[in-house]
């Protein structure tokens, strides 16, 4: 027992687990990205995108932003991805609705993908990034994001409630059962256009 | 100042809003007549703090601002609220006036008027209306990229939903979709900017990014005579953020959704919609130049190169072409309107790129100031004149009698029945166009100066001449003003000239491709009666006219009265004066910028 | 098999501390894997029509399990969405409030600053709940 112990610590040093894991993360959303691209399936699209929200996450949890990770699990990963597969499933005719992009819309995909491909890899080999200087006093990072949110940027996060409210505006209209009158009206707007449609055709 | 009352203005907006949304939950038609008020009364209070705050102004080392707990001494936090932002503050909150004006529910039971139906929504479209305008205000004040971005966010969600409460119709249904979504894709393709940015220079706050991006020496002094280079990295960032900014001002290769969008919602939002979202986004683009090239506007290469040409100068000759261009095509007025939309932000980028050019000629100052005071003159002088427009639109009523204007068809012969509606219509199309004493010729006079500057100033020994760039770009916006002088006259022509027998839809050429959508109102229909003249001065014009009324007096009285040009010519230059205060090194900050470079 | 000596032996060293994740993530996959393998490997595979039918209490099954949602799970979903978004902001500031308090600076600022916070998405809230969002007919 003692011995398994003493070849996995041995082969285990400091850098080859986080890279090991680097690897692993990196590799996982890479895939499943590239599946959310490929699979024709809506379905199966969607399952491909959790795992790539998931993958983010573990590289946010390998970058020690703790907090950022469980955001990302939290929003991206329990919440619009729900949305999302929600969307699919009140808003497609067949449960197996496929896409079927033509091929010249292929082409044009493909050409900007190699563009921005392009572009990014050009910028990286030139890569200047400035790490920002961590806080290693702090022993929960999050207690400086705290302070910082609820500091400095007081403004934005006053305002990131005021921009949700807005969006609950935008949800409950959505959500609003037309009254009446509306759905009279909107059939009426339908009658008059195609009637239009009719006598200009 | 505190904080509280530095942000006084979008604190009511905000209040003001959430009474509205809350007064939006009642069904009654009390209610909704009382929610155009509130939003004007709160826009009213705003705009008389503002005029006081830009009176009060004074110099530059007056300005306010927020460190919040500030971090190590800064003295520039989230928000810098100088005369420049002061000024467009005060031009928006304005030009909202006239926004509520037009959008005012006039008809019987205050669902909505000649052109709008927002059915029992009044509150919610009215609560809109002023987060949407708090979210400009916020924009000019920002001064970190994360308030930038949430203020951007802030002016264009409210609008989105706008569109689709509009009017029950499914084109508006659809314009909303449309514009909600490719609107979120910019937004995604901003905040990637955006990140890069943070990525690449360390920092949120705008000041901080241009002092990172800048060279200074050993004691921290910055070093803003040179023209920085941007690393490939940088210049994506930048990239993204031009595409962002871009889809907001419907600059031309993001511009594909205005016509469907414009189109599709109602006149009053439509108005909406081609002022606020244009001037958050003229306003950050701005911004970001200004952190790019420093106090003395050194853009960097892919904004502007050494000939003068660039992104900037391309971005405008394209905007103002394809703008014009796609304006003489449209047999729609709001849609003639929206792609001339398109063309005036050509004519304010045209301004911009004349600006970047400034470091390539002898004497910069010349260019340096009349470009930034152009883009600013231009925006509150589009924002007044475009105002009439719409308004003359929603007031004539379509040829069914049902609703308001929005076909050639629908104004041919009008101008017969309303002669000052369509004179008034005459002055905003000549003020667009750019014809003399209008505040639209004296807009286009100022947006060629920098130009024309640039083009006859010197070249530096040793610096390639930016004169072939900037001759071609005179010469391409008095091609564009002479195409677009081609669809404003068609709409003065078809108001005076054409016989409305003639506009009968089996004789019309243009309208058989495209039928048009046409709303139809619930309640009280502005001109339901044989008699084709309607009358002008009733109850359910009277908000509408008033706004028409005011654009127009704006037009004529900045175009022809020089103390009032002068006046907001005065304005302009005090907002224009951006870079006045900025101290060589930062005191805090400049310790962090010594190790930073170190 | 006894794991204490393992986990000790990875515990006290602060430069693993990744480690005990990489092995728990290749425990949770291989548990995973083996199962699945076992399963396939070991058990019987006597197939046919009536096994492969779905189980429906014993009724028999009609149609699709796949249908069309009603609308209301989206707007439900997206309002849940919108309050997790503010649980995630209220994270931070819990994180600041009980030093605040224990230091005695500014913890009534805070309060007040949270509490606004809360005070526009309860707006929100009673918004919707005006406008009948909850109600499921």
């Amino acid at each position: 027992m003692n011995s398994i112990a003493s070849i996995l610590a041995l082969s285990v040093d400091a850098q080859t687990v986080p890279a090991v894991l680097f690897y692993l993360f990196a590799g996982i959303s890479a895939a499943s990205a590239l599946g959310v691209v490929l699979s024709r399936n809506i379905v199966r699209t969607a399952v491909c995108l959790l795992f790539t929200l998931v993958g983010v996450a573990g590289l946010y949890f390998l970058l020690e932003s703790e907090f950022l990770a469980a955001v990302q699990l939290v929003v991206y990963v329990g919440g619009t991805l729900i949305l999302i597969v929600f969307g699919v499933m009140l808003t497609s005719k067949s449960p197996f609705s496929r896409f079927e992009p033509k091929a010249g819309e292929v082409v044009v995909a493909i050409a900007a993908c190699i563009i921005l491909f392009a572009a990014l890899v050009m910028a990286i080999r030139s890569a200047d990034f400035r790490p920002q200087t961590l806080d290693t006093t702090q022993k929960y990072p999050v207690v400086a994001l705290g302070q910082a949110l609820l500091g400095d940027y007081l403004v934005p996060f006053e305002l990131a409630s005021v921009v949700l409210l807005v969006v609950m505006i935008g949800a409950a209209y959505l959500a609003k059962s037309r009254k009446r009158d509306d759905k009279r009206a909107v059939a009426r707007g339908a009658a008059t256009l195609s009637q239009k449609a009719r006598q200009w055709s | 100042m505190s904080l509280l009352s530095l942000l006084l203005p979008e604190l009511i907006l905000i209040v003001a809003a959430s009474g509205l949304l809350l007064l939006g939950l009642s069904n009654k038609v009390a209610s909704r007549r009382l929610a155009p008020v509130v939003a004007m009364l709160a826009l009213i209070v705003t705009f008389c703090i503002q005029i006081y705050r830009v009176k009060a102004g004074g110099g530059p080392t007056q300005h306010d601002t927020f460190g919040g707990i500030s971090r190590d001494g800064s003295i520039y936090g989230t928000l810098r609220i100088a005369e420049f932002a002061q000024y467009i503050k005060l031009i928006s909150l304005g030009i909202g006036i006239l926004l509520t004006l037009l959008a005012w529910p006039t008809n019987d039971d205050a669902t909505g008027n000649s052109a709008l139906h927002f059915g029992h929504d009044a509150g919610e479209f009215f609560a809109l209306m002023l987060l949407s305008l708090t979210g400009l205000l916020l924009v000019a004040g920002a001064n970190d990229i994360m308030l930038l971005f949430l203020g951007i966010e802030l002016a264009s969600i409210p609008t989105y939903i706008m569109v689709s409460v509009s009017r029950p119709l499914p084109v508006a249904q659809e314009a909303g979709v449309k514009y909600f979504f490719l609107g979120a894709f910019a937004a995604a393709i901003m905040l990637f900017g955006f990140s890069y940015l943070y990525g690449t220079t360390g920092a949120t706050n705008l000041y901080e990014i241009m002092l990172n991006l800048h060279p200074k020496d050993a004691s921290g002094i910055i070093d803003w005579g040179t023209r920085i280079t941007l690393t490939p990295w940088q210049s994506l960032a930048v990239l993204m953020l031009v595409a962002g900014f871009a889809f907001k001002m419907a600059v031309v290769p993001l511009h594909f959704y205005v016509g469907d969008v414009y189109q599709g919602a109602a006149t009053p939002v439509t108005a909406f919609l081609s002022f606020v979202p244009k001037a958050s986004g003229f306003v950050a683009l701005i911004k970001l130049l200004f952190a790019l090239g420093g106090p003395n506007w050194l853009l960097p290469e892919p904004i502007v190169r050494a000939n003068g040409t660039g992104l900037l100068w391309v971005l405008a000759i394209l905007t103002m072409t394809v703008g014009n261009v796609l304006g003489l095509l449209q047999y729609n007025v709001k849609r003639v309107l929206a792609f001339s939309s398109v063309a005036h932000s050509g004519y304010m980028m045209a301004a911009l790129a004349a600006l970047a050019t400034s470091q390539f000629v002898s004497p910069a100052s010349n260019v340096k100031t009349t470009g930034l005071q152009a883009v600013l003159f231009y925006l509150a002088a589009y924002g007044i004149m475009n105002i009439g427009a719409f308004g003359v639109l929603q007031l004539l009523s379509a040829r069914d009698g049902k609703d308001s204007a929005e076909t050639f068809e629908d104004l041919a012969g009008k101008g017969r029945h309303h002669v000052s509606l369509a004179l008034s219509m005459a002055v905003c199309c000549f003020s667009l166009t750019g014809i003399p004493l209008t505040v639209g010729f004296m807009g286009k006079l100022m947006i060629i100066k920098p130009a024309l500057a640039a083009a006859i100033a010197k070249t530096p020994v040793g610096m390639s001449s930016v004169r072939p760039a900037m001759t071609w770009l005179v010469v391409i916006i008095m091609i564009n003003a002479a195409i677009s002088a081609a669809y404003y006259l068609r709409i003065v022509a078809t108001l005076f000239l054409r016989s409305e027998e003639h506009a009968h839809p089996a004789t019309a050429p243009h309208a058989a491709p495209h039928p048009a959508p046409r709303p139809h109102p619930r309640g009280h229909h502005l001109a339901d009666h044989a008699h084709p003249v309607d009358p002008l001065f009733t109850r359910h014009t009277m908000p509408i006219l008033l706004a028409v009324i005011l654009s127009v007096a704006g037009t004529l009285l900045f175009g022809m009265i020089p103390s009032a040009t002068e006046l907001l010519g005065n304005g302009v230059q005090s907002a224009a004066r951006i870079e006045g205060d900025i101290p060589q090194a930062l005191p805090g900050l400049s310790d962090k910028a010594v190790a930073a470079s170190k | 098999m006894n794991i204490l000596p393992l986990l000790a032996s990875l515990e006290p060293d602060p430069q693993n501390t990744w480690a005990p994740v990489l092995l728990l993530i290749v425990m949770a996959v291989g548990f995973a894997v083996t199962n699945i393998a076992a399963s396939i490997i070991i058990g019987p595979g006597r197939t046919g029509k009536g096994k492969e039918e779905t189980y429906e209490s014993g009724m028999v099954p009609i149609g699709d399990t796949r249908k069309r949602f009603n609308v209301r799970f989206y707007i439900v979903a997206m309002i849940f969405l919108v309050f997790d978004v503010e649980i995630v902001f209220f994270y931070p500031w819990a994180t600041i409030f009980p030093d605040a308090i224990a230091k005695g600076t500014s913890s009534g600022l805070l309060l007040v600053e949270i509490i606004l916070f809360v005070v526009i998405l309860l707006l929100a809230y009673v918004y919707a709940w005006g406008k009948g969002v909850f109600q499921w007919d």
